[in-house]
C-alpha cells in the first residue's frame, strides 16, 4: 500500500505541484487548505507524514505542529514556508519537526527530504 | 389642471424647465449606472470563472511540463500556445503563474520555467509592453523581468531609471539589480533622486536573494543623495560588514543629521563601544532626536559611567531628555539609585540636584 | 400680496438653483477625480509583494493605540486579534480611560499583566496615568495596557502618545476589527514619499451581519436593517468617492478616528488632540495641515482605499441621530476653529476648496435643506404651490440623491466589490431608492439638531451602546 501524505498548504499552486509531484513519487496525497480541515483529516485517518505551511487561515502552522507533535507524536513533520528568519526556524525545530524546507524549494529536493525522512520512521 | 400648469410652466423663466431637463438627465445617468454595474458584474464574474478555469489548466500544464520526464516538451510548447494562449489577458494569466512557480520553486525547476516563458511567447508579449507609452504596461513588464531574472535590451530599460514616474523608477532599480552578474548596485552612482523607504526595503531584500557577492557599501557613503548614504549605513548591518565598522565611526561627523542618526543606530546594533567616546562628544551638538539615540546606544553597548558623563550636558529645560535618561539610568539599576532622587511628575525641578548627585558620583567613581 | 410671494418663490427657485449647481459641481468633482484614483491605486499595486515587506528588519515600527472604556464584553477578543496582525515590529497600546466596569482586571488576568515603573514623557498635558502594564507572558509582549483617569478619547489618546515607544501611531477604536494586513497596507504612504508624510487614512466598512470568527471577517454580508444598509450606501459616498477624490487634490481634511496612522513628532508639535472638541480626529488633521502649511513643511497625507477596517454602525434610530448630531458639532467646532483657512489662498487647496467644501456640504447643506422643506410646507399651506411645480422641485432632488447613491455602487463594483452576492447588489441599489425618503430625513434632522445644540452650549458625546461584534458564527 502506498505511504499517505497529508499536504497542508493554502496556495493553489504548491498544493497542485506538490500534489502531482509526491503522486509521481508513489505516494497518496490529501491535501487541506487550512488547519481546521487539517485536523479534521488527521482525526479521521491515518497518515505517514505531514507536509505543512506555516502561515495559513485559521490557525498558524506552529499551533498545528504543536497539535500534531501532541497528539500524534509518531507523523513526523515537515515544514514547507518562505520565513527564512532564524528564530521561526529556531522555534519549528523546537517545537519538534522533522525538516524545514525554504520556498523557493527544488522539488527534486524536497522528494528526496520527503523519502529519507519517512525512511527514518 | 394639467394643461393650466404646464401653461404655466411656460411662463416661469427658465427655472422649473432646467429642473426638468437636470431630473431626466439625472434619471437617464441612474439607468446608465445601473447598467454599467450589471455589465461590470457579469464581465467581472466571467472573467473569474474563465481565470479559475485557466488556471487549473495552465498548472496542470506545467507540472508536466517541470516533472513529467515522458512529457514531449517542444510539441506540447507549440500546442498549448496554439490552442489557448489567444487573448491578452490568456497571456497576463500565464505571465502570473509563471511568477508564482518562479517564486516557489528552484533548482533544476527554474531553468523549465524559463524555457516555458520563452516557449509560450510570454517573452515577446512582455518586450511590447515594455516598448509601449502607458507607465503601467511598462512596470509591469519590468516586474516580470525581473523576477525572472530574464535581460532585455540595455537601451530599453535604462532611460527608465531616470523616469518621473516613481514606480517606473522603482522597477527599473530593481530589473538591474535582479538581473547584474556583477556590481548589482551599480545603478546607484547614476541616481539623482533621493531612495524612498519602500524602494529601500526592496532593494535589500532583493540583494537578499542576490547569489553573487554583495557589494561594499562603503562606496556610497559619499553619495550626494543623503537617503542612499542612509541606506548604505542601515546596509552594513544587514550584511555583517565589519570592515567599514571605522567609516561607519566617521560618519557620525556627517553634516545630515539623518545620516547621523543611523551612523549611531548600526554602531548600537553592531555593538561596537568604540564608537561612544565620539558619540559623546558630538551630544551637546546633537539634534534632540541623536541625542535621545546616542543615550539608548549606551543602553545597549556603554556602562552607567558612560551614561553619569551626559548628565552635565542634558539641560533643565530638556524633559524628554531626562526621561530617557532616567529609563536608561534604572536599566543598570544597580549602579545608579534613582528612584529616591527623582519625583516623575516634576522631573524638570528635581533635575539640577540630580545632576549634581550625578557628577559627585562621577568624580568619586 | 400674492405678487409678494411669486417673488418670493422665484427668489428661492434661483437661490435653489445656483446651490444645485454647486451640489452637481462637488458631485462632478469627486466622481471625476476618484476614478483616477482609484484606477492609478489600482495599477500601482498590481503586484504586491507583502513577503519582502514582512521580512524586512528596516521597516518604522508601529504604536497602535486604543482607548477603551467600558468596554468589558469583548475588550480581551479584541486585543487577541490586534495581536494577531501582520506586521514585522508593532506594539499594542491599550488605554483604558478611567472604566466603570471590570475591563481593566479583566485584562489583567487574562494577558498576566504586571505593573511596570510609571515612566513616560509629558509630550501633552494630560489627565493623571495611574498604572503602566505589560505581560509577563512572552507572547504578549508587544502588549501594554495603560490605566489613567478618565478624561475621554481625546485625552486618552494623548496618554498613549505620551506612553507608546514608536514614531508612528495608529489610532484606533478597540472594538473595530482590522485585516491582518492593515498595518501594512496604511503604513505604504509613509514608505512611498521623500516628503514628510503626516498621515495616512483609510476606508471604514460596514460590519454589521458580516460573519466574524476570531476577530476576522470570513463573509462579507449585507445588513438586515435598512438603517445600516443605508450607512452602507453613506460610506461609499464618503470614502469611495468624496475621501478618494480629496485625496488626489491633496486636500483631505478628515481621517477616521476609528483607523488612522499618523507622524508623532508632527502630533506632538501640533499639539496633539484637542479634547474640547467632539470632532477630535477631523481637528486633529486640519491642525497639522495648518502648522504644516504655515511653516512651509513639503508635507503630503496618505489615503489607502482597501478594505482593512470593518466597524459596527448603529442599527437604533436614536443612536444613530446621536452619532451625526455629534459630527455635526464636531465639524462646526473644527471649522470655526480653524475660520482663519476658509477661503484664503494662503493655504492652497485647503482655504479655497477643502475648508469650502465642508462648511457649504457637510454643515449648511443640511440648514439649507432644512429651511427649504419649512418654505415648501409654509407655501403648501397657503396654497400657493401647485402640484407640478412641487413633483418637479422633489424630482430633481431625488433623482439626483438616487443618481449620487448608484454612481457609489459602481465605484464599489469597479474597485473592491466586497458585497459579491449578485441578492446583495440589488437590494443595495433598493436602498439607493429609498434612501432619500426614508434615511436621509433622519440624518439631516440629527445634523440640524446639533446644529441647535451646540447654540445651545452642548458639549457632551452621547451614549453609543454597541450590539458587540461577537462571533457570529456561534450565533448562526
Amino acid at each position: 500500500m502506498n505511504r499517505k501524505i497529508l499536504v497542508i498548504e493554502d496556495n493553489p499552486m504548491v498544493v497542485k505541484s506538490l500534489e502531482f509531484k509526491l503522486k509521481k513519487d508513489g505516494y497518496d496525497v490529501v491535501v487541506a487548505e487550512d488547519g481546521r480541515t487539517a485536523m479534521k483529516l488527521l482525526s479521521e485517518g491515518h497518515f505517514d507524514l505531514i507536509l505543512t505551511d506555516l502561515m495559513l487561515p485559521f490557525i498558524s502552522g506552529n499551533e498545528i505542529i504543536e497539535f500534531i507533535k501532541t497528539e500524534y507524536p509518531n507523523i513526523p513533520v515537515i515544514v514547507l514556508s518562505t520565513s527564512t528568519q532564524e528564530d521561526i526556524i529556531t522555534e519549528a525545530f523546537t517545537l519538534g519537526v522533522d525538516d524545514f524546507i525554504t520556498k523557493p524549494f527544488s522539488p527534486n529536493e524536497l522528494s528526496l527530504r520527503v523519502k529519507r525522512t519517512l525512511a527514518k520512521v | 389642471m394639467q394643461l393650466n400648469s404646464l401653461k404655466e410652466l411656460e411662463n416661469w423663466p427658465y427655472i422649473l424647465k432646467v429642473n426638468l431637463t437636470l431630473s431626466i438627465s439625472f434619471l437617464i445617468l441612474t439607468l446608465l449606472f445601473i447598467a454599467l454595474v450589471l455589465v461590470l458584474r457579469i464581465v467581472k464574474n466571467r472573467r473569474e470563472a474563465y481565470r479559475i478555469k485557466f488556471d487549473v489548466k495552465l498548472i496542470d500544464f506545467y507540472n508536466h511540463f517541470l516533472f513529467d520526464e515522458d512529457f514531449e516538451k517542444a510539441s506540447q510548447l507549440g500546442d498549448f500556445k496554439f490552442r489557448h494562449l489567444k487573448t491578452s489577458f490568456d497571456h497576463k494569466l500565464a505571465i502570473k503563474q509563471t511568477l508564482i512557480f518562479d517564486e516557489n520553486l528552484k533548482g533544476e525547476s527554474s531553468e523549465a520555467i524559463k524555457e516555458l516563458f520563452y516557449g509560450l511567447g510570454l517573452y515577446a508579449f512582455l518586450l511590447k509592453d515594455l516598448k509601449k507609452k502607458a507607465w503601467f504596461k511598462q512596470v509591469r513588464a519590468l516586474y516580470a523581468f525581473s523576477k525572472l531574472g530574464i535581460s532585455v535590451p540595455q537601451e530599453l530599460v535604462a532611460p527608465l531609471i531616470k523616469s518621473k514616474k516613481v514606480e517606473l523608477r522603482q522597477q527599473a532599480m530593481l530589473y538591474f539589480l535582479n538581473t547584474s552578474k556583477e556590481n548589482p548596485l551599480g545603478f546607484l552612482d547614476d541616481l539623482d533622486q533621493e531612495l524612498t523607504l519602500w524602494q529601500q526595503v526592496f532593494i535589500e531584500n532583493s540583494l537578499k536573494n542576490f547569489d553573487l557577492e554583495v557589494p561594499d557599501f562603503a562606496r556610497w557613503f559619499n553619495h550626494e543623495k543623503s537617503s542612499v548614504v542612509v541606506f548604505c549605513i542601515k546596509m552594513v548591518v544587514s550584511f555583517n560588514q565589519f570592515q567599514n565598522i571605522p567609516l561607519l565611526i566617521e560618519a557620525l561627523d556627517h553634516t545630515e543629521a539623518a545620516v547621523r542618526a543611523q551612523a549611531i543606530n548600526s554602531l548600537k546594533i553592531m555593538e561596537v563601544p568604540d564608537a561612544l567616546q565620539l558619540m559623546s562628544a558630538n551630544f551637546p551638538f546633537e539634534t534632540p532626536a541623536n541625542k535621545r539615540a546616542i543615550l539608548y546606544a549606551i543602553e545597549r553597548i556603554g556602562t552607567a559611567k558612560d551614561l553619569r558623563t551626559l548628565v552635565g550636558c542634558i539641560s533643565k529645560e530638556e524633559e524628554n531628555l531626562q526621561i530617557d535618561y532616567y529609563k536608561i539610568a534604572s536599566s543598570f539599576e544597580d549602579e545608579i539609585p534613582v528612584q529616591k532622587l527623582i519625583d516623575l511628575d516634576t522631573i524638570t525641578e528635581d533635575w539640577e540636584e540630580y545632576k549634581d548627585y550625578s557628577l559627585r558620583l562621577l568624580q568619586g567613581a | 400680496m400674492s405678487i409678494g410671494i411669486q417673488e418670493i418663490i422665484q427668489l428661492f427657485s434661483i437661490l435653489f438653483l445656483v446651490y444645485g449647481l454647486i451640489i452637481i459641481s462637488g458631485y462632478i468633482f469627486s466622481a471625476f477625480f476618484s476614478i483616477i484614483e482609484i484606477r492609478d491605486y489600482k495599477r500601482k499595486n498590481n503586484f504586491q509583494d507583502e513577503v519582502a515587506l514582512l521580512q524586512s528588519a528596516n521597516l518604522p515600527s508601529i504604536s497602535v493605540l486604543a482607548p477603551a472604556y467600558n468596554e468589558e464584553a469583548n475588550v480581551v477578543e479584541n486585543i487577541r486579534s490586534l495581536l494577531t496582525l501582520n506586521y514585522p515590529s508593532f506594539e499594542i497600546v491599550i488605554i483604558n480611560d478611567g472604566s466603570k466596569d471590570g475591563s481593566l482586571q479583566k485584562m489583567i488576568d487574562t494577558f498576566q499583566l504586571e505593573p511596570e515603573e510609571l515612566v513616560h514623557y509629558h509630550h501633552i498635558p494630560t489627565k493623571k496615568v495611574r498604572g503602566i502594564y505589560k505581560s509577563k507572558i512572552k507572547a504578549y509582549r508587544n502588549l501594554r495596557v495603560i490605566d489613567k483617569e478618565n478624561g475621554g478619547k481625546a485625552d486618552a489618546l494623548n496618554t498613549g502618545i505620551n506612553c507608546c515607544n514608536h514614531d508612528l501611531i495608529c489610532c484606533i477604536d478597540v472594538d473595530c476589527i482590522l485585516e491582518r494586513n492593515a498595518l501594512l497596507k496604511l503604513i505604504r504612504p509613509f514608505l512611498n514619499d521623500t516628503r514628510r508624510v503626516i498621515a495616512s487614512g483609510g476606508i471604514i466598512r460596514v460590519a454589521n451581519n458580516c460573519v466574524i470568527e476570531d476577530g476576522r471577517i470570513l463573509e462579507v454580508r449585507l445588513p438586515g436593517t435598512f438603517i445600516a444598509r443605508a450607512q452602507i450606501l453613506e460610506y461609499f459616498r464618503a470614502f469611495l468617492m468624496g475621501r478618494m477624490a480629496w485625496s488626489r487634490v491633496d486636500g483631505l481634511l478628515l481621517i477616521s478616528g476609528a483607523f488612522g496612522m499618523f507622524d508623532k513628532k508632527t502630533v506632538i508639535e501640533a499639539g496633539g488632540y484637542d479634547h474640547t472638541t467632539v470632532g477630535e480626529d477631523m481637528e486633529l488633521l486640519v491642525r497639522m495641515r495648518r502648522i504644516m502649511r504655515e511653516q512651509n513643511i513639503p508635507y503630503t497625507v496618505g489615503f489607502v482605499p482597501d478594505p482593512l477596517c470593518w466597524t459596527e454602525v448603529p442599527e437604533n434610530k436614536q443612536i444613530l441621530m446621536r452619532q451625526r448630531n455629534r459630527w455635526a458639532r464636531g465639524t462646526i467646532e473644527t471649522l470655526m476653529k480653524h475660520k482663519k483657512m476658509l477661503f484664503n489662498p494662503k493655504y492652497g487647496v485647503l482655504g479655497l476648496l477643502s475648508t469650502p467644501y465642508w462648511m457649504f456640504f457637510e454643515w449648511l447643506a443640511p440648514i439649507f435643506e432644512f429651511i427649504g422643506i419649512l418654505f415648501f410646507i409654509i407655501l403648501i399651506l397657503f396654497g400657493k404651490v401647485n402640484l407640478t411645480v412641487f413633483s418637479i422641485f422633489f424630482l430633481v432632488i431625488y433623482s439626483f440623491s438616487v443618481l449620487f447613491s448608484i454612481t457609489a455602487i459602481y465605484f464599489e463594483e469597479y474597485s473592491f466589490q466586497q458585497y459579491k452576492k449578485p441578492k446583495y447588489m440589488f437590494q443595495l441599489m433598493r436602498t439607493a431608492l429609498l434612501e432619500p425618503l426614508l434615511y436621509h430625513p433622519i440624518v439631516m434632522w440629527a445634523a440640524v439638531k446639533g446644529n441647535i445644540d451646540l447654540l445651545r452650549g452642548k458639549k457632551s458625546w452621547g451614549q453609543m451602546t454597541r450590539t458587540g461584534l461577537g462571533n457570529s458564527a456561534t450565533k448562526k
